[in-house]
């Protein structure tokens, strides 16, 4: 122990921004090590700055911490640098509360926001000491679980977490918990563990199937290896968010982290219906948090932390029934206290640029609006509902009260796309740039970000093929040779980021192998565009007997077995097939919400 | 109304956190504190609080100073406490005292700062820096007439004479470890880091510095003005 924190201070002054490492943080929470009955360890595959700007992690931090015989602390992933130092000077994975190993915890539980991250996942298993696969573990490893987004569909990690939790984590991490620590007292095998994590609702442990493959190498269906496995997975989702636990005294961070403010979430799940989104099915149904709630939250969160600013996180905040009284309430409660407020997520309304006059009663920089499609037409094949006319007249009233910058995203490579919606994201664009010149003249700033559709599981789109790079790229250099103003900016995400996201999305158990290839050529940090190097993904693809094409074939017809089909999200495959033959039926408005 | 002067420790729990990352926890250590500190005016306030000469990532302080201008009147003393009380570990407040109206802004008033550096045997490879060494250094030191440092900061070189603004340097070498003292002056340009007194005197390289607990000591305001009335006074002031 004593060594372990010497080895630490001794390290810290050699890399970047070591205040990422130190912990110590006002509200985090220190227990008594050696109190504890079970000691969990929330990893997030990320960098300090994003992992603590997630409110699930907060959320089940203040969870565990709660229980008086847990100990919860984190640990996220080492920036390039402080990892080769630590390999260098063999100092293992520790948690910031008590720079203590990762592996002398009990339960190691990752977070799995996105499908970039895996190869870090595997990276920190490794720097902990920890075997990187279920089937290598000894009995004195801690249990590795994980949940997050990316439990809908966790077979490509399926050889390296033992137990995911899918869906809502507040009370599943509870029953994993008291099952572990029961399976402990009765000192039985690892399997044992794993039998009865298996019994509780929503808890998936993969090492209890296997998968079954054609002769051509396509995904039959999981077999089950023992009899207590469930065919089918339900989600779990609390139902009442009043009555479910919120941080009342979140930590506070001392680095700047991406979103360095007070984060109440104020709804979950999305009353919209996009058909290519995948938050909207695996966090259904939308509940709201009462504005009570919330207001309590704010008021005992603001006192706890001293934050200058509140962010009411949902999918889409001005969905919520009572948005503008709690902004009002907020305006008029800590007018002396200079607390500005964030929406993340605002539909392009009038309503919601009325929303945003009374929320920036000082700033007026940027706005952030998701219209993802360039024509009324697309838009409605894919269920998003503004039309053209709504988006511009809001447009127009935001330069009116002195805004200069919109940004606006777009996907490109959408069902039923063709050069006509590429035409009309250039007209929309271009028009929101002279709206923005009549009232803000050189200044006003239209930033476009478009990003490849990635189609993804439990979405209407699941069976959908994902365009081709070129095809991608030769759409890529269409919008950028027509969007020539330079009050028009044009960012793209990286295209083989997005194929390699998109094999993931709906691989199957056998890129675990693609995962762990990767990992051991020095893929790390795929999500950063500066540290991931898709030569090193290509020739591990390479050497693994995955077929490259392999992510861009979608099953052949609806009726064909898809790799997560033993998740169930909660919503019916007819709806899914429904939805997806209305795209194209283009009858959008039958939707439902 | 005038602004409070508030001075503060910063201890080994917080030694990594920036200047920045200071700033923000003691404003936020007054927000919970439930102090009203006054806003600047216009587009986007800004709480009114001015801070000394940065103090680097990793270094030590047991003199940090920060000016806080009060929406309301506040008696120092309870200050003091109710900060202390809400601060996170490692911050500590030592003294607040009011600021003469006229007086210059802190990190004006500021123009000496003392570092007291610990060089450890075991920073120092193949051992060969004996003490001797240090010692005669020491003494070139003393000697040449100039000893430029160059720092390039976006693109830009930074020049500093150690000579002009290192008015005081010594070297005192424990069984475990070499204490070298430095008093360096704050000029229009900025100042030179203990770091850089280390590398160019005593020939110590990049790595070897960072193995090296550095310690801010004391600082000395420039004129009596500067000084808040009932600041302990500093030991270059006479």
């Amino acid at each position: 122990m004593e060594e372990l924190h010497q080895a630490i201070e001794t390290l810290l002054p050699f890399v970047s921004k070591p205040a990422r490492y130190i912990g110590n943080e006002v509200n985090s929470i220190h227990k008594d090590w050696y109190k504890a009955e079970t000691k969990v360890l929330l990893a997030f595959p990320d960098i300090y700055e994003i992992g603590m700007s997630h409110v699930g992690l907060r959320i089940i931090y203040h969870v565990l911490n709660s229980e008086p015989g847990i100990l919860c602390e984190r640990v996220f992933a080492p920036w390039t640098d402080c990892d080769e130092r630590m390999r260098e000077r063999e100092i293992p994975l520790f948690s910031l509360e008590s720079w203590r190993p990762a592996r002398d915890f009990d339960i190691v539980g990752f977070s799995l926001q996105y499908e970039m991250g895996y190869t870090n996942v595997l990276n920190m298993l490794d720097l902990a000491g920890i075997p990187l696969r279920n089937a290598d573990r000894p009995e004195t490893s801690p249990l590795v679980i994980a949940g997050g987004p990316c439990a809908f569909n966790p077979e490509p990690m399926a050889d390296f977490i033992e137990a995911f939790v899918v869906g809502d984590g507040e009370e599943a991490v509870l029953e994993v918990v008291s099952t572990y620590r029961l399976w402990r007292e009765r000192g039985e095998g690892r399997r044992e563990l794993w039998r009865e994590l298996a019994k509780l609702k929503g808890v998936y442990v993969p090492g209890l199937y296997e998968g079954r493959y054609d002769g051509d190498g396509r995904f039959q269906r999981l077999e089950s290896l023992d009899s207590g496995a469930p065919q089918v997975i339900g989600k779990r989702t609390i139902d009442d968010l009043d009555s479910a636990p919120y941080p009342v005294a979140p930590i506070v961070p001392f680095v700047e982290v991406v979103h360095d403010r007070l984060a109440v979430e104020i709804m979950r799940g999305c009353p919209g219906s996009c058909r290519f989104c995948q938050a909207a099915t695996i966090y259904s149904p939308a509940r709201e948090r009462g504005r009570e709630k919330i207001q309590e939250l704010l008021g005992r969160g603001l006192e706890a932390t001293g934050y200058e600013e509140v962010s009411l996180t949902a999918l889409s905040s001005t969905d919520h029934s009572e948005i503008e009284g709690i902004v009002a309430w907020v305006r008029e409660e800590f007018a002396d206290r200079h607390i500005s407020i964030s929406l993340p997520s605002l539909r392009i309304d009038s309503f919601s640029a009325d929303l945003a006059r009374k929320i920036a009663m000082e700033k007026r920089t940027g706005l952030t609006f998701a219209p993802e499609a360039g024509t009324e037409r697309l838009r409605r094949a894919v269920n998003k509902k503004i039309d053209d006319a709504d988006m511009l007249g809001t447009v127009e009233s935001l330069f009116a009260m002195g805004w200069t910058a919109v940004k606006l995203y777009f996907m490109v490579g959408l069902p039923t796309e063709t050069e006509e919606d590429l035409e009309g994201l250039i007209q929309l664009a271009t028009m929101m740039m002279r709206l923005g010149r009549k009232t803000a003249g050189a200044r006003a700033r239209i930033n476009v970000a478009v990003s490849a559709f990635v189609p993804k599981p439990h979405t209407p789109y699941q069976w959908e093929k994902m365009a081709g790079v070129d095809e991608l790229n030769e759409k890529y250099r269409f919008l950028r040779s027509r969007l020539r103003s330079r009050q028009i900016s044009l960012s793209w995400r990286d295209t083989d980021l997005a194929r390699l996201e998109a094999a993931f999305a709906r691989g199957d158990r056998r890129l675990g192998e693609l995962v762990f290839r990767a990992w051991r050529m020095g893929a790390r940090f795929d999500a950063w565009s500066s540290e991931m190097r898709m030569d090193t993904w290509r020739q591990a693809w390479a050497e693994s007997a995955i077929p490259f094409e392999f992510c861009e074939i979608p099953p052949a017809s609806p009726g064909d077995p898809l790799p997560w089909q033993h998740i169930d999200a909660g919503v019916a495959m007819a709806y899914l097939l429904n939805q997806r033959e209305e795209t194209y039926s283009g009858c959008a408005f039958q939707c439902h919400r | 109304m005038s602004p409070l002067r508030l001075k503060y420790r910063k201890g080994a729990e917080v030694r990594f956190i920036s200047h920045l990352d200071t700033g923000r926890a003691l404003r936020r250590a007054l927000n919970r504190a439930g102090i009203a500190v006054a806003y600047s005016q216009g587009f986007s306030p800004r709480p009114k609080m001015s801070f000394g000469p940065p103090l680097a990532v990793g270094h030590l302080s047991e003199t940090e100073y920060v000016d806080v201008a009060m929406a309301e009147p506040l008696d120092p003393e309870r200050l003091a406490d109710r900060l202390n009380a809400v601060l996170p570990a490692g911050l500590h407040v030592l003294w607040v005292g009011k600021v003469p109206p006229g007086s210059p802004s802190v990190s004006a008033a500021i123009t000496e700062l003392e570092y007291k550096s610990l060089v450890p045997w075991s920073a120092i490879r193949d051992g060969d820096k004996a003490e001797r060494e240090f010692q005669r250094a020491l003494e070139r030191f003393r000697r040449v007439n100039e000893l430029v440092v160059e720092r390039e900061r976006k693109g830009r070189i930074q020049r500093f004479d150690l000579k002009q603004q290192v008015p005081m340097l010594n070297v005192n070498c424990g069984p475990d470890e070499v204490e070298i003292t430095s008093r360096i002056s704050v000029g229009q340009g900025g100042f030179p880091k203990p770091e850089e007194v280390l590398r160019a005197v005593f020939s110590l390289d990049e790595e070897q510095t960072k193995g090296v607990l550095i310690t801010r000591t004391d600082v000395g305001f420039g004129s009596a003005s500067g000084r808040a009335k009932g600041a302990r006074r500093s030991k270059y002031e006479s």
